[in-house]
């Protein structure tokens, strides 16, 4: 958390064109991080926005913002599909078909997968074409019949 | 999740890839093991329920002598058109479009310029403009789902050669375990099910849940 919070920090001080007014000096996070250290001695008018947006990622209600600035470690963790991009399926049995899919690696661990060239490189080689298969016929049964029919 | 480190861990500093700890609880291989042979034996029970179903058991034997993983996945294909309701006209629609734009990119992407092989079978293995019309028109000519050999070999492209899959629908058709019948104008041979091969696959998949749940 803490290499990505400098890595952030270090991107806002190189692009926030405006100028703000000064942080309090005395604040430990400065003190505690080089990089601020260097930012208050270089661009003083810069620091205050910075810690201000330090204070946004640290904040839990603006956990999105958190997540995406935290790129990949975001993508390891298990997400749920939103629930707006789910098309209704046309029977309870293929609900409960598409259960049993779904409970494989969410897209969120598959690309934590594919992360990992040695790993991806594996699926490549030898990926599973049944797998493939019942992901299409999943989606293939989500399709409703055209209305009228 | 995955039981090793994290992505773009891939060793130490030294410029060597350095193999990684796969993590496994030992003391957990005593259950581990009896998992193993009872997924083993569910996959026995199968083979024998559908042996016990067939109207020709020795066919049958014969033909999981040869093909057993490749029955299996036959099996698993007409218990998954069953269980997804993809007769239905619209389902079976998109799932033919949704196979052509899969090969289709196969064939863009990896397979682009090459030749031989799963190259040429990826190119054979799309349907044609019409393919949805001749199942329609067999479906009201008959009453229920007909595939021909070649449609089915088409959506298990990947899966198994058109070789390997005409056997398998012909042997299964030996056992009675599936029925088949020479379409008079094109000879093609239709392949349908009554239903016994998705059953007996559900029931299997009805064990495996049984044997993790006991196992959780």
């Amino acid at each position: 958390m803490r290499l990505i919070t400098i890595i952030v920090a270090a991107l806002i001080a190189v692009l926030a064109p405006a100028a703000s007014p000064l942080g309090d000096p005395a604040d430990p996070r400065i003190a505690a991080n080089p990089l601020l250290q260097q930012i208050a001695r270089n661009a003083p008018d810069q620091l205050p926005e910075i810690l201000a947006q330090l204070d946004e990622l640290s904040r839990p209600a603006n956990e999105p913002a958190a997540q995406k600035a935290q790129g990949a470690a975001t993508a390891a963790a298990p997400a749920a599909p939103p629930a707006d991009t789910l098309k209704p399926l046309t029977s309870p049995m293929a609900l409960n078909a598409a259960r049993m899919v779904r409970a494989q690696p969410t897209a969120a661990e598959l690309a934590e997968i594919r992360a990992n060239p040695a790993i991806s490189a594996i699926y490549k080689i030898n990926p599973d074409p049944m797998l493939d298969l019942l992901r299409r016929m999943i989606e293939a049964a989500e399709v409703k019949p055209p209305s009228g029919k | 999740m995955f039981g090793w480190g994290m992505p773009g861990d891939h060793g130490g500093g030294d410029g060597r890839f350095m193999a990684k700890e796969v993590r496994y609880d030992w003391a957990q291989a005593g259950r581990d093991v009896a998992l193993l042979l009872a997924l083993r034996e569910a996959r026995q029970r199968v083979l024998a329920a559908l042996a016990e179903a067939a109207e020709d058991g020795e066919a049958f034997a014969r033909l999981v002598q040869a093909q057993r993983d490749m029955v299996l996945l036959v099996a698993e294909f007409f218990f998954a058109l069953k269980a997804m309701e993809i007769a239905a006209p619209a389902a079976l629609a998109a799932f033919v479009a949704s196979h052509n734009r899969h090969l289709d990119q196969r064939i863009e992407g990896e397979f682009k310029n090459k030749a031989g092989g799963l190259a040429d079978r990826l190119r054979e293995g799309k349907f044609g403009a019409g393919a949805i019309r001749m199942i329609e028109l067999t479906r009201a000519e008959q009453g229920r789902i007909e595939l021909s050999q070649s449609d089915i070999a088409r959506f298990l492209v990947e899966v198994m050669s058109d070789e390997t899959c005409r056997k398998v629908l012909a042997g299964l058709a030996e056992a009675g375990l599936l029925k088949t019948r020479r379409e008079p104008i094109n000879r093609a041979v239709m392949v349908w099910s009554e239903g016994v091969l998705e059953a007996a696959f559900g029931r299997h998949l009805a064990d495996l849940r049984a044997i993790v749940a006991a196992q959780a």
